[in-house]
């Protein structure tokens, strides 16, 4: 039997959906700019079954890829399941088979050595292809025209990690990936295998190297001439796996290392940089100015996740579980390991960031977030009250002026993770729109915004109605239609 | 807008009962007397309108669209309260990226 009733969080707008869907020219109110023409594409998570232990965190949650596919001012919407083996495995059991995040000693004895990952973290569209992310396991290939998953890619054998991550970086410049597997030699493993991948998908560079502790190297950031590798806080071990805890755990003793590796340099070449405790999980965007190397990124104090414990048993502060948008500044030159970081906007943000990626590793102004406007309204009588709990506007950080547009998005809604659209035929940085998925609490349904990002207060241009709640993604990624073969 | 505490329709019903056993005259302005009685929330919201009040889970809700529409709730009205009463703790363990 299916049983989510004694779930907390699996009510009411949050309670699992379980289907898949399509949904043929969508109910839009505005009107869907025509020179949009790609797909939204959106992964995250729906729990086929119930997680087998309770404090399981949030990401074991099986992968459900979903995109919106825009064509001429018409919107198709479709959603599937990402069928790993363990999504079949589980549906053939009806039940739940997994156990605790990336903790294989804690699953049900039927499943030993069957792949555990969910690949519901990000789409990746590269060398024409559609990928499904999860920083455990290889990239899934999905079919980008039925959403049908085909299974495991290693870029033609070249790509020995065992690990991919879900922030693989793409070069504007040379269209080159720069990408990377942590806890590339298998579970419990400290190296760090590094790649450059050429816009066919060919590898054409490996660089293996090791972290200074295992760590969640969830995201990096790129410049021209390096590559930035954040190390931080969450710590695991073989030990705690086997005592059946959840994979990470939050030592707040250690300290924050940065590595900084030369994109044509060796293992020998990186250089890691200390500093206190600190949780970048994600990145907005690296450059290199002379011996400087500089990383911008939503980051937070301590440890944002409370499903991830601290190792010393003190409580989740959720007062450190803010992030702040913050640079970090690298001298290549310094004597020390130390480097300085300035809190660029005293407001906290959601860490989901973007910025124009047509900039990504080179100077750039903008960065686009959601973040929560205590002022702006919510009506809690037709929504629930979750008032503070909603991220109401999106912002775009002018990070040289330090002023702030926003998107409000309205009195009942919350909005996921932003994403921006280049305008087609326009190279000028921040021209497109911004997109993004609004969960509607008093509707109970979900809705894709559109706004134009250079005018934001001006509010959304048009909204794409889904007649149910779509499951929450983790990241979204606009995908030219250029980028993929679609039909 | 900030929105006042809640009505409830028996508060509801027997303002409009003592506002009409007042004087009809309240209606002259456009019944924004009347409204303001109830809320003075909703006289904002009535400017420039025609408002229609309905009654619904036992709250009046003011149209202000000028359609005169009442309000018709979907099924999965208040669809953020079944998880609003947990702690940033418990809500954050699972609903990380809503
Ligand atoms: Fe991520």
């Amino acid at each position: 039997m299916v049983d989510f009733s004694h779930q907390p969080t699996m009510k009411g707008f949050f309670a699992p959906t379980r289907f898949e869907a399509d949904v043929y020219d969508c109910e839009v109110i505005g009107k869907v700019p025509t020179d949009m023409n790609g797909a939204f594409v959106r992964l995250g998570g729906d729990w086929l079954y119930p997680p087998k232990f309770s404090d399981d965190a949030p990401f074991s949650v099986d992968g459900y890829i979903n995109m919106f596919r825009f064509k001429n001012g018409i919107v198709d919407y479709k959603g599937r399941w990402v069928k790993t083996p363990r999504y079949k495995a589980d549906l053939a059991a009806h039940k739940q088979l997994f156990g605790e995040y990336r903790n294989p000693f804690t699953d049900d004895p039927s499943v030993k050595g069957l792949d555990r990952t969910v690949q519901n973290t990000t789409p990746l569209a590269f060398a024409g292809k559609l990928f499904t992310l999860k920083e455990d396991s290889l990239p899934y290939e999905i079919n980008c025209n039925t959403l049908e998953t085909i299974g495991p890619y290693n870029f033609h054998g070249k790509y020995k990690s065992l690990t991919f991550t879900a922030h693989p970086k793409v070069d504007p410049v040379t269209g080159e990936m720069i990408c990377y597997g942590y806890e590339a030699a298998g579970l419990e493993t400290n190296d760090v295998y590094l790649y450059t991948i050429n816009k066919k998908g060919e590898v054409t560079r490996e660089v293996r190297f090791k972290v200074p502790y295992i760590s969640m190297v969830h995201d990096i950031g790129l410049t021209q001439k390096h590559v930035i590798i954040p190390v931080f806080g969450f710590v695991t071990s073989m030990e705690r796996l086997k005592e059946g805890k959840v994979h990470w755990g939050w030592d707040s003793t250690r300290p924050s290392y940065v590595g900084i590796i030369p994109r044509d340099g060796e293992a020998k070449d990186i250089r890691w940089f200390k500093g206190p405790e600190r949780a970048t999980v994600h990145t907005l965007n690296g450059r290199t100015e002379g011996d400087k190397v500089i990383l911008e990124a939503p980051i937070f104090d301590s440890n944002p996740f409370p499903f991830f414990p601290s190792v010393d048993g003190s409580p989740w502060d959720a007062q450190k579980a803010r992030a702040y948008i913050r640079r970090n500044t690298f001298d290549l030159n310094s004597k020390d390991d130390g480097f300085t970081e300035e809190k660029l906007f005293e407001m906290n943000v959601s860490d989901l960031g973007r910025v124009d990626d047509r900039y990504l590793s080179l100077p750039y102004r903008y960065a686009f977030t959601a973040y929560t406007d205590r002022e702006r309204p919510f009506d809690q009588w037709r929504a629930g009250n979750l008032q503070g709990r909603v991220s109401n506007c999106y912002g775009r950080f002018d990070l040289a002026t330090g002023k702030k547009s926003s998107y409000f998005v309205g009195d009942t809604c919350s909005l996921q993770e932003v994403c921006f659209v280049p305008r087609k035929g326009s190279s000028e940085e921040g021209d497109g729109y911004v997109i993004g998925m609004a969960s509607n609490y008093a509707e109970m349904r979900s809705e894709l915004i559109i706004a134009d990002a250079q005018r934001l207060e001006d509010g959304d241009v048009a909204r794409v109605i889904l007649p149910f709640r779509s499951t929450a993604q983790v990241h979204g990624r606009w995908m030219d239609e250029d980028q993929l073969p679609f039909a | 807008m900030r929105r006042e505490e809640p009505i409830k329709r028996r508060d509801f019903l027997s303002k409009v009962a003592i506002v009409f056993a007042g004087a009809a005259v309240v209606w002259i302005d456009g019944g924004r007397t009347l409204l303001r009685a109830v809320s003075p929330a909703l006289v904002e919201l009535s400017c420039n309108s025609t408002p229609v009040v309905s009654i619904h889970m036992d709250r009046p809700y003011l149209d202000a669209t000028g359609r005169a529409v009442p309000y018709y709730a979907p099924i999965g009205m208040r669809s953020g309260e079944p998880v609003a009463h947990l702690t940033e703790e418990a809500f954050r363990s699972q609903l990380c990226f809503v």
